[in-house]
């Protein structure tokens, strides 16, 4: 294939993976509605033209194997086939979407795509054919030419030359086929300029008895027919003149060539792509399609890189804003009558209003709908649900609920491993439900939504629920934890064992939860974005997973405090409440430091026990303070008192990554740098209490 | 004649090193460094450079001998490899010195053992012995030294000089 340059079409491959990715589940969610009610032809005509943008647009990036096998499935997509074959064409599409999904992973991998012949198998049996993988290649002239070859034409046309989109048919009886094959292409070189040829090169392959061009020439059409229709060789031709018509539906290269090329080659395009007979003469409509954003005037696409800068850069005006707050303070203590000062404040007050609106700006740039991660999950449930033969209904709620995309794309594998514990394990049998007076149909409901600056997102089932005893015997068996210490753990602290490294509950590895990942994986991701789960449980009543997570990873409103001479932060939304304790109130349990708080009894969790976080000076100037401040933390369902020299207060912190590879430690998730020059490390508080306690997590209560 | 070599010098104890002086991005005053939990014993913590958060190393502990006493002549020499920006914490930053490539031998068999094969060459100059290092290995070899308890990886001994 010929392409402009590297970059410009890694960059188009780029776009049509995440287009694809649409259309994909444009087809899942369309596929799923046909097999709700298969008579819904609208429904098919949304795959249909799905298929069809994914044929034009793969072809345009030059994976074939995939726009081929669009192309014939867009064959079957007829209403005729759809009503003759109601029950299996939906199951049909959504195994095309499979398929297509692993070519795309394929090709974007730069892998050899797999073949799809299981998809074939389904597309010849609803065509009454065996499985002849040839036939579809021979059958008719597509004119797939690559984004370069579109813009030739289309400047040819520019010029005012005729251009036509010849396809020669070779005689598959022909005797010799690669001379046949040579005699024809130098009929069609001697016909025009070529603008465009399949094959590209002039060696003759099997299968290959079709020989697509975009010719420029002077005379008709009739002629070229006469020209190119070498008896005994060439069977058919086919000739069509390429116009630039006016309104032509957007596609992925309209998009990329906006700025140049969009009038000509969006006239191109359309007219190559459904020449050959491809009776698809409906209008498309852009809302509903679940395709490419069409009629998409209005948006840009943007690598997220360039917004992550500009975040920073605000991130650095806001460090710089506090700088000149810190410094205009001064300035006013020191000269307390001087003029200059209100000036200084309203420029002051001035500058923090805008900056503060631009941050709110440029975080809502990356601010996208739960709805983007949700949409995938009625394929998940219907998978699962027909697999198991159980009977699932999914609700969504709070589709509209904002989140930052990268802590949404963080989210996705979690949720989907939530969303199918549910289906799998969580949701009974239909004879199962049935015994116990429950609905035979199960549900599994999807929420989001916002808590202050958290988002929210829950995955509760109405199923059988948590088994804690089953939970403890399995830790006990696996030795997570000892046959004590399971004694002495409360309810939530039993179960926030399943989410312990190696832990299962289900009786059967299953294919589609038991695949050795478990529910730990589900916690460290959360944990990873400074978020929380929560679970609650009833016995035969079902479950509920709540998931929290901040609403963006820039910054984040936290508690400073001070442990000897060193600053610290963390999420305030870890912060449970703030205590004061005097020593006599500190007890020795097992080795460990607890406290009372209320009727509760708390680890208490010391900073300076940690490696070098003290240096010996500052210890030994410690004042003997009668009385310490604790944080109290709510980490994982656990709460721990951590003892802190001195509360500074609550501010908002814009987190830097500490990336270089020599300091990055587990035990701070981030810094900040205060208005006052002063580097603030920021707790991974699950990771630092674990750390501490060097016991298994759970253990840690007494 | 090859051409002369400029070298940012700078004291650890009484030992002078040079650095290249394309790698040597300024040299700052020392100010607050705050400690990193669970860092090596050599990263003397993080400072705030100008918005730009980097990590502090000790030469001397990363040499294996005690730590620079604080002092008001101690700097900081910012280095820049790539994308990575860091921090060496030296006794005094002296000048910038040319050294003349005749005037550079290759590091003896004593540097080319153990901790000290990050020393590229070793340059005389007006009688003074200059110690030239190459940076890029000293933090190398010191995320080799922290997961020493995980892997034993043999290095290559006697490696030819690159940097220099």
């Amino acid at each position: 294939m010929t392409f402009p340059s590297d970059e410009q079409s890694s960059e188009l491959r780029d776009l049509f993976f995440e287009s694809a990715e649409e259309i994909l589940q444009g087809m899942n969610e369309a596929g799923l509605a046909l097999e709700q009610h298969p008579s819904d032809t609208e429904q098919l005509r949304h795959v249909r033209r799905a298929v069809h943008t994914l044929k034009g647009d793969s072809a345009a990036c030059g994976y074939r194997q995939l726009s081929e096998l669009a192309h014939e499935f867009e064959d079957v997509l007829t209403p005729e086939l759809a009503q003759q074959y109601a029950g299996s064409i939906a199951d049909v599409i959504l195994i095309a979407a499979d398929t297509f999904h692993e070519m795309l992973a394929a090709y974007r991998s730069n892998l050899q795509p797999p073949s799809g012949g299981a998809l074939r198998e389904h597309i010849a049996k609803l065509l009454h054919k065996p499985t002849p993988k040839t036939q579809a290649r021979v059958s008719e002239a597509k004119f797939e030419w690559s984004e370069y070859e579109r813009l030739t034409i289309a400047e040819a046309i520019g010029r005012g030359e005729s251009v036509y989109n010849v396809g020669v048919h070779l005689d598959p009886q022909a005797v010799l086929p690669a001379a046949a094959f040579e005699l024809a292409r130098k009929a069609i070189e001697s016909a025009g300029k070529i603008l465009a040829i399949r094959p590209e090169d002039s060696v003759f392959k099997e299968q290959s008895n079709l020989i697509e061009v975009a010719l420029s020439t002077a005379q008709s059409a009739e002629w070229i027919r006469a020209r190119c229709h070498v008896p005994s060789i060439v069977a058919h031709v086919s000739v069509e003149q390429l116009r630039s018509p006016a309104a032509a539906p957007r596609d992925l290269l309209d998009i990329l060539l906006e700025s140049e090329a969009a009038a000509i080659a969006g006239g191109i395009k359309p007219a190559s792509l459904e020449s050959a007979n491809t009776p698809d003469d409906e209008p498309r409509d852009s809302g509903a399609s679940a395709a490419v954003a069409h009629g998409a005037e209005n948006n840009l696409r943007v690598d997220a890189g360039r917004i992550d800068t500009v975040m920073n850069l605000v991130g650095e005006m806001i460090i710089g804003k506090s700088m000149l707050q810190r410094a205009i303070a001064e300035f006013e203590r020191a000269h307390s009558t001087d003029p200059l000062r209100s000036k200084f404040s309203d420029a002051l007050a001035f500058q923090s209003r805008v900056l503060g609106e631009l941050q709110k700006s440029v975080m809502k740039i990356r601010m996208v709908p739960v709805e983007q991660l949700f949409r995938r999950f009625p394929r998940i449930v219907r998978d699962v649900a027909r697999l198991r033969n159980k009977d699932i209904a999914l609700e969504i709620a709070g589709q509209n609920t904002d989140l930052d995309k990268g802590i949404l794309d963080a989210l996705a594998e979690p949720l989907a491993h939530l969303v199918r514990n549910a289906a799998d394990h969580g949701i009974e049998s239909v004879e199962e439900r049935h015994a116990s007076g429950k609905p035979v149909r199960g549900t599994i409901r999807l929420n989001a939504y916002h808590d202050g600056d958290e988002v929210v997102i829950e995955v509760s089932d109405d199923g059988r629920g948590l088994d804690r005893d089953k939970i403890l015997r399995r830790a006990v068996e696996r030795e997570i934890i000892t046959t004590e210490e399971a004694l002495r753990l409360n309810e939530t602290e039993a179960l926030q064992l399943i989410f312990a490294a190696g832990l299962s509950t289900a009786d059967e590895v299953t294919e589609i939860s038991g695949r050795g990942v478990g529910l730990d994986v589900v916690k460290t991701a959360v944990e990873a974005l400074k978020g929380t789960v929560e679970l609650q449980t009833r016995s035969g009543q079902g479950t509920t997973f709540r998931l929290s997570v901040p609403l963006t990873l820039a910054s984040i409103q936290a508690l400073l405090f001070r442990v000897l001479d060193r600053l610290y932060a963390v999420p305030i939304a870890s912060v449970g409440e703030i205590t004061r304790i005097s020593e006599n109130e500190i007890h020795c349990v097992d080795g460990h430091e607890v406290f009372q708080l209320r009727d509760q009894v708390l680890t208490l969790v010391r900073l300076d026990r940690l490696e070098r976080f003290a240096s010996q000076s500052a210890l030994a100037n410690r004042s003997s303070a009668k009385r310490t401040f604790v944080i109290v933390i709510s980490a994982g369902g656990r709460r721990f008192g951590l003892a802190v020299d001195g509360l500074i207060g609550e501010e908002e912190l814009v987190i830097k990554a500490l990336e270089d590879e020599l300091i990055i430690s587990p035990l701070v998730s981030g810094a900040s740098i205060l208005g006052d020059g002063t580097v603030v490390l920021i707790l991974n508080v699950p990771a630092v209490i674990s750390h501490l306690s060097r016991i298994p997590a759970l253990g840690a209560t007494a | 004649m090859d051409k002369e070599l400029q070298v940012v010098g700078f004291r650890i104890g009484r030992e002078t090193f040079g650095l290249p002086i394309s790698i040597v991005r300024e040299i700052v005053r020392v100010p607050e460094i705050t400690a990193m939990p669970n860092a090596p014993d050599y990263i003397e913590g993080v400072i705030n450079l100008r918005g730009r958060i980097i990590p502090i190393v000790d030469l001397r502990k990363r040499f294996g001998q005690k730590s620079i006493e604080a002092n008001k002549k101690n700097r900081i020499v910012v280095v820049e490899l790539g994308a990575r920006a860091f921090g060496l914490i030296v006794n005094s930053a002296s000048e910038v010195l040319r050294i003349s490539p005749s005037e550079i031998e290759e590091p003896s068999n004593v540097f080319q053992e153990g901790e000290l094969d990050f020393v590229t060459g070793v340059g005389k100059l007006k009688g003074r012995l200059v110690i030239l290092l190459d940076v890029s290995r000293i933090l190398k070899r010191g995320e080799l030294a922290s997961m020493d308890e995980i892997v034993h990886e043999p290095e290559p001994v006697g490696e030819p000089a690159r940097r220099f």
